[in-house]
């Protein structure tokens, strides 16, 4: 994410609510209020499915995120 | 009688600033939006769909992926999303 | 503990994971007086931790990976006899400081240094012993066995070190193996469950830690390094009937499947002469998109 913001662009991830923690101890480390969209758990048992129904629960927040309030 | 002890830290001794991440653009009209995978399991179905989903408003995607999601992404990727892209969506880490 | 190297104390060696945050040698010294260790075991130190940042060990991705990684520090040469490590009894337990506190500097690094700590940047969802650091010397006795160190590159008569990211040591038994086959046959049902034993199709590097007595019956009937190696590379494929019993991803027709890629298995002596045992040591995904092991020569 670091590489990616200081190529100029902004950049949201996405992780499993599972990893709320391990970003907020990343961005603390690393001083970088990095962007971050969490998506319902768990991931890799579903079905392709389920994995396009998770896509969709956050697609707003992913334009939101990606675009100036 | 006095002694100095000095105190070694094992830390990095160094704190922070909170710095923003580059501000995102007010509108994603003309502008590409980079899908950068990660390479985790699933991830690929993720993207694909947020790609139709994009489509649908009618705002153009690149793909591109990490090799693995055990490393950090190699220089060549992160130049092709600079080259290439406007924005990036990153995913997907479970 | 800097008098156990010529190296600068302000000198820079590297990122420690997962921050990334930089480590001198004046820092790894402290970590190391922290773990316990002894100056003269510092050189070791500093070999591991130059191996653990190499990028094909992918130590980032070890040391936040939910299947819980940590560092294997295998050491071979005269250093290990110069120090007094162990590979003999409990080699990969307790009882020997060199062997306890070597990987363990390590360790505290990545905790103190990266900032690995479990529920934050290390993600383990277990963890498991092996995180302390495990660190042992290999069993150079015997010149019928070519030792790790020299299989990967080495000169004979040097020291080095080699990492091996893993997730755990599981301990094999079977006493009825009488001949290097019937061993092979064995050892090969082992390998074939760890993980998991529909695994196959390689990705997974593995650890398999040899006593005295199944080295006896391995070169009592002329087998060498290499041919284990080979034989238990063979022993360990399967058909696709056997590990797709019940599986919802097909990996394909092929008929007879490996377990391991040649590189993922590595072979190393250690333990007393008296068990029929061998250790197998977890490792973590491997290749080039995973965790490879590195070796790195000592330097005093």
């Amino acid at each position: 994410m670091l590489d990616i913001d200081r190529k100029g662009l902004p950049a949201v991830a996405l992780f499993s609510e599972e990893f709320e923690s391990g970003v907020e101890a990343w961005r603390d480390v690393h001083g970088f209020d990095a962007g971050a969209i969490y998506v319902r758990h768990p991931i890799q048992p579903l079905t392709v499915d389920e994995v396009h129904a998770r896509a969709d629960e956050i697609f707003d927040q992913v334009i939101a995120a990606i675009t100036a309030p | 009688m006095t002694q100095s002890i000095t105190m070694l830290d094992p830390t990095s001794e160094k704190t922070n600033a909170m710095r923003s991440r580059k501000a995102p653009p007010a509108s994603l009209d003309g502008l590409t939006v980079g899908l950068l995978d990660i390479s985790k399991d699933q991830g690929d179905h993720f993207l694909d769909r947020l790609e139709v989903l994009f489509g649908e408003r009618g705002i153009k995607v690149e793909r591109f992926a990490k090799p693995t999601y055990a490393k950090k992404a190699p220089d060549d990727v992160t130049a092709s999303l600079a080259e290439r892209c406007d924005v990036v969506v990153e995913a997907l880490a479970d | 503990m800097l008098q156990g190297t010529r190296r600068a104390p302000d000198e820079i060696l590297g990122m420690i994971p997962p921050s990334g945050e930089v480590c001198t040698v004046e820092k790894a010294a402290i970590n190391a007086v922290m773990a316990g260790c002894m100056p003269e075991y510092f050189p070791v130190v500093l070999a591991a931790l130059d191996a653990a940042m190499d990028p094909d060990f992918a130590w980032q991705g070890l040391m936040s990976t939910t299947m819980g990684a940590g560092v294997c520090v295998i050491v071979n040469g005269p250093i290990a006899r110069r120090i007094g490590m162990n590979w003999q009894h409990g080699a990969l337990g307790h009882g020997n400081r060199p062997n306890a506190t070597i990987a363990r500097a390590l360790q505290l690094m990545v905790i103190n240094l990266g900032g690995a700590v479990p529920g934050g940047m290390d993600r383990s969802t277990h963890g498991h012993p092996g995180k302390f650091g495990l660190c042992f010397a290999e069993d150079e006795t015997d010149d019928a066995w070519q030792p790790l160190a020299q299989s990967r590159g080495i000169e004979p008569g040097k020291s080095a070190v080699t990492v091996f990211g893993f997730c755990g040591t599981s301990i094999n038994n079977t006493e009825t193996a009488r001949d290097a086959d019937g061993l092979t046959g064995s050892l090969s049902m082992c390998l074939n469950a760890f993980f998991h034993p529909q695994h196959a199709g390689g990705g997974l590097a593995a650890g398999l830690v040899l006593s005295g007595e199944y080295w006896g019956i391995y070169r009592d009937a002329g087998w060498d390094r290499a041919r284990i190696h080979a034989a238990l590379l063979e022993g360990t494929h399967r058909t696709q009937a056997e590990i797709e019993s019940g599986v919802t991803r097909s990996s394909g027709g092929a008929s007879s499947i490996p377990k391991f890629d040649p590189g993922d298995l590595v072979l190393v002596r250690a333990g007393s002469n008296a068990g029929l045992f061998s250790t197998i040591i977890h490792g973590w995904g491997s290749g080039p998109s995973g965790s490879q092991p590195v070796t790195r020569e000592i330097v005093p």
